[in-house]
């Protein structure tokens, strides 16, 4: 008998988040905290009983893995309406990114452990529910349940950012919300139209199935829209700085950590098997808009005052880079017969994308909780207000240091491999690509050393900062596993290399996309 | 006509038995409550939510087990499964507006007996419509519901506005009911029959002979259709509804917004599907109606756009999602072909889902008010969430499901008109209908902004007491809505689909 593992992670959010809805909490002062030591049992929760995923996933050696099935089929609407089911499966691709997600959750709430005072349920409820939109969207095998779950994300998110944000939130949030909905909507239309195409919304079908290549360029740009607005790519990155800087801690943790990621997933769940043709057509549109999204978000965090802000700019440039990786294609040869170069998106960028993407998701996330740390402590975010932190907190200054280092690519650091792996894709195909995204890296390093010299190095000149008070243990204990797997990440990138091999061979041996260049 | 057939005609109609009996019992026992005891009205509140309780189940019980399916006096009155499927939503409806209208009522100072009485009455009228099979008893019964819904409108007596809005409803609707009768009589003298079986046979003759009757037909098919068009507030006959619905006591508005035009549907899919079926028809009404419904969803939504006064955007968007079903109807009718069957899932299971969220939200507006206060702008519930967070919630739940946001019914009813739509290959109709519900989803967010803003962090909101049925109302819609969003299978079972 197998164990669906896969619904039971899924479900287990939003259980927890209607459990918290129906349980009436006393009246007392600990209320609160109850609150969100329930929202931390379930999402903790959530993240041991996917731990068994990961170590089983493609280790057919083990003797478990028959008591697990990584695929579930139920029936959902009555085919004869609808050709859609219950669909959900994880692969090679999806697999980290639910790790990350279960990972991160537990976290982000207890980040909120002091941060949020006003209306603590509510806030507990938007998480799980946010959570199990996640799961949800990077399990669904199915294109229904795919959309389903993609908008069950929105609104959680909505509310986190207007209720619990700080001054602009309403205008941070409705901006959100617009620029999200306008392009699930398209992708919505584009959806109904596959459907017809196909006659099945699951994903083997759709998959298996031919779109003519005129079709595809329409029904990719729809798609392309959507996700590139979730990405975001420049130039529709503008929701991004005002969401991160009015959003709370766990709201931009998980923004940054997980919800971008939604948007380069589907770039990499979609673009290939379902549009070949003008993903191979177009690949130089979306690397140039990628490396305008590397510089451009660099040179802004560059000029950023706000850390928060800075952090914001820097999750477009890192997320170009993500961006690049999928769209770089390089020489395998030339075509049979003819004199024209055969160009094939290339396996290492793919991965290091994949990669990437995970890295970016810890670091980042890691950065926005350590600037929700001084926030709470200063109420500032202006780097003005900073200056010699080093030495008032020693233990912030080690976790800051470790966590920019591994944003900025440090070898022997999660960043590392991912953009290493990238750049190295990128630079086969185009070498001018190359040499554009590594000035990125340089200025990555640039902007992040200069907020790190600017924040702690230095004398300590303002008198309220000397009284701060370093990391508590509640902060430390957050922190660290995401320090850890930051240094994992970086010294074992195989283990995690390895989850996607499987997936991603078969995704690049089924289609071979080769672009022909005249 | 013999003794069993007629217990079996009773048998088949007894929803309608008893709702009827039900409000004639009320007004009998209010005549015995002397006026100063109003706190013992509320037994006629009990009274007929029980009776409406019984009759629901009873439908679901005829739906579900094929009771008493077939024809009655005569064939004047039809049970079938499209029937009983209206006739449910019609009761769900029912059953929430009498639970919300509760407090409501004493709180307007409206005689509650009386209203609950009308509400039946204008029920009993609306199940008949979704049942009748002939012209007189279509026609008779849409006047019950009619001439109950008129008193329903101007029921807040002493409230200028109701006045006005019972005044124009009225007559308005008495214009409308004029044409729709002559609509009835050319229809009658093109083929000399009332029933609509006998009507739709002679019109199919008529039609493949070109008489000049054909055309006396086409005439009547234009008045009867602006009749039903006005009912269902689709354009060009929809500008009395947002005056209307301001105007009516709330509760009354949640009834006619969705009682009235399910009813109202009802009987329009029969007359346009049974009747008017001859390709030389349909083709006529099919292209009326495109155009119609292109401009019933450009109108309803955009000018929910300026709305500032919640029920006139409820208004307006009644109207749009009168335009959503109307491209359900016309998807059906052009994917029908020759059969007689009609593929009704999609306009059935968006009026379902449109019922309980639209009462949903005007018993959630109820329930922001108090005594004296009946809150109705974007301006008046601003942060109310602070003051009633349950209530907000459930109340930002009917926003987004009418805005057609996944994990809501809404996102499932537009879906499945949209499938069926471009089955249909009408994508221009469909691509018409998604770009105004994107510019839906603006208006219904303006009013989620407004009751979570908060122009100062530290201001206090006194806590909002809300009384036990509007809760029970929004929380049972709440409920429906999340769970047919993520098992919509739910309402196919209920209706039978």
């Amino acid at each position: 008998m197998t164990f669906p593992i896969i619904s039971f992670i899924l479900f287990l959010p939003a259980l927890g988040a209607v459990a918290l809805m129906l349980i009436q909490f006393g009246d007392d002062k600990d209320k609160d905290k109850d609150i969100k030591a329930a929202g931390i049992f379930f999402s903790s929760l959530t993240f041991l009983a996917s731990i068994p995923l990961l170590i089983l996933f493609g280790d057919a050696s083990s003797s478990f893995i028959s008591n697990f099935s990584f695929e579930e089929q139920y029936y959902w609407i009555d085919p004869n309406i609808i050709k859609t089911s219950y669909h959900v499966k994880i692969d090679g691709i999806s697999i980290l990114l639910v790790i990350l997600t279960t990972f991160i959750t537990p976290i982000t709430i207890l980040a909120s452990w002091n941060s949020i005072k006003t209306r603590v349920k509510e806030f507990i409820v938007c998480i799980l529910l946010l959570e199990f939109g996640m799961i949800g969207a990077l399990t669904a095998w199915d294109f229904l349940l795919f959309y389903f779950f993609w908008e069950i994300m929105l609104i959680p998110m909505y509310f986190i950012i207007g209720i619990w944000g700080s001054e602009n939130k309403i205008y941070a949030a409705v901006k959100f919300f617009i620029y999200t909905m306008v392009g699930s909507l398209l992708m919505f239309i584009a959806l109904l139209w596959i459907y017809f195409e196909v006659g099945s919304f699951d994903f083997n079908a759709v998959f298996q199935h031919q779109i003519d290549p005129e079709t595809q360029v329409i029904l990719f740009a729809a798609f392309a829209l959507s996700f590139a607005i979730k990405v975001p790519i420049f130039p529709f990155h503008t929701w991004l700085p005002d969401a991160h800087v009015q959003a709370p801690t766990a709201g931009s943790v998980i923004l940054a950590g997980i919800l971008l990621k939604m948007g380069t997933y589907g770039f990499i769940r979609f673009a290939i098997p379902v549009f070949p043709h003008p993903t191979t057509q177009y690949a130089d549109v979306f690397s140039v808009l990628a490396l305008i999204g590397i510089i451009y978000g660099a040179m802004m965090a560059l000029a950023q005052t706000d850390i928060k802000k800075l952090i914001a700019y820097s999750s477009i440039s890192h997320l170009g880079f993500v961006m690049l990786g999928l769209f770089a294609f390089q020489a395998v040869g030339l075509a049979p017969g003819g004199t024209e170069q055969q160009y094939q998106i290339s396996y290492q960028a793919v991965q290091g994308a994949l990669y990437q993407m995970i890295a970016h998701g810890l670091s980042t996330g890691a950065l926005f909780l350590l600037v929700g740390m001084i926030y709470e402590r200063r109420h500032t975010k202006e780097m003005k207000a900073f200056g010699g932190l080093a030495k008032v907190m020693p233990i912030y200054a080690v976790m800051f240091m470790i966590t920019t280092l591994a944003s900025i690519g440090l070898p022997g650091l999660s960043g590392f491999v991912g953009e290493f792996l990238i750049l190295m894709g990128t630079f086969q195909g185009n070498r001018l690509y190359g040499v554009l995204a590594a000035t990125g890296v340089i200025l990555g390093a640039v902007y992040m050393l200069v907020l790190y010299q600017r924040v702690f190095f230095g004398e300590c000149t303002k008198a309220e900062n000397l009284s701060l008070k370093d990391l508590d243990a509640r902060e430390i204990i957050l922190l660290l596993p995401m320090v850890a797997l930051m240094i994992i990440m970086g010294v074992f990138p195989n283990y995690f290399l390895d989850k996607m091999t499987g997936t991603l061979d078969t995704l690049f041996d089924t289609i071979p996309h080769i672009r022909w260049t005249s | 006509m013999n003794e069993t057939e007629v217990l079996k005609a009773l048998q088949a109609l007894l929803p309608i038995l008893i709702i009827s009996s039900i409000a004639l019992l009320i007004l009998i026992i209010e005549a015995f409550i002397p006026p100063e005891q109003d706190e013992n009205r509320t037994i006629s509140f009990f009274i007929s939510i029980g009776g409406m309780i019984i009759s629901l189940g009873y439908l679901i019980y005829q739906l579900t087990y094929d009771v008493g399916v077939g024809s009655y006096f005569g064939g004047s009155i039809k049970v079938d499964h499209f029937g009983l499927a209206f006739s449910i939503i019609i009761c769900i409806g029912t059953l929430m507006v009498i639970m919300a209208s509760h407090h409501y009522l004493i709180r307007i100072k409206s005689n509650l007996g009386e209203f609950n009485s009308l509400i039946l009455f204008a029920t009993a009228g609306m199940i008949m419509v979704t049942m009748s099979n002939d012209m007189m008893t279509f026609f008779i019964s849409f006047e019950i519901m009619s001439v109950a819904l008129f008193i329903l409108a101007g029921f807040q007596t002493k409230y200028l506005k109701s006045n006005e809005s019972a005044m124009k409803y009225f007559i308005l609707g008495s214009f409308s009911t004029a044409f729709m009768l002559l609509g009835i009589a050319f229809i009658y003298g093109a083929t000399g029959e009332l029933a609509f079986d006998q009507i739709a046979a002679v019109l199919d003759k008529i039609a493949a002979a070109k008489t000049d009757d054909y055309y006396l037909g086409l005439f009547g098919l234009a008045l009867v259709l602006g009749g039903f068009l006005f009912k269902l507030g689709a354009f060009p006959f929809h500008q009395w509804v947002p005056d209307v619905y301001e105007g009516a006591p709330t509760s009354v508005t949640a009834f006619m917004a969705t009682g009235v035009k399910t009813a109202a549907f009802a009987i329009t899919v029969r007359i346009l599907f049974v009747i008017f079926k001859a390709e030389d028809y349909s083709s006529n009404w099919v292209d009326v109606l495109m155009a119609v419904s292109v401009l019933t969803m450009v109108a309803g939504n955009f000018m929910a756009l300026v709305q500032t006064n919640i029920k006139r955007l409820l208004a307006y968007s009644g109207i749009a999602h009168t335009g959503y079903i109307l491209l359900a109807i016309i998807a059906a009718k052009v994917s029908q072909g020759k059969t007689d069957s009609i593929d009704t899932h999609a306009i059935l299971f968006y009026l379902l889902v449109y019922t309980i969220m639209t009462i949903g939200a005007f018993a959630a507006l109820i329930g922001t008010g108090k005594r004296g206060l009946d809150l109705e702008t974007l301006d008046d519930i601003k942060g109310f969430a602070y003051k009633n967070p349950l209530v907000a919630m459930t109340m930002a739940v009917f926003f987004f499901s009418l805005a057609g946001i996944p994990s809501t019914a809404g996102f499932m009813g537009k879906l499945f008109i949209f499938k069926a739509v471009i089955s249909a290959k009408l994508y221009t109709l469909a691509v018409i209908g998604i770009i105004t519900a994107i510019v839906s989803v603006y208006y219904y967010l303006r009013v989620v902004v407004s009751l979570y803003y908060i122009k100062d962090e530290t201001a206090t909101f006194p806590a909002h007491r809300t009384r036990w049925n509007y809760m029970l109302v929004a929380f049972v819609a709440f409920m429906l809505i999340i769970l047919l969003g993520f098992f919509p299978q739910l309402g196919f079972y209920l209706l039978r689909i």
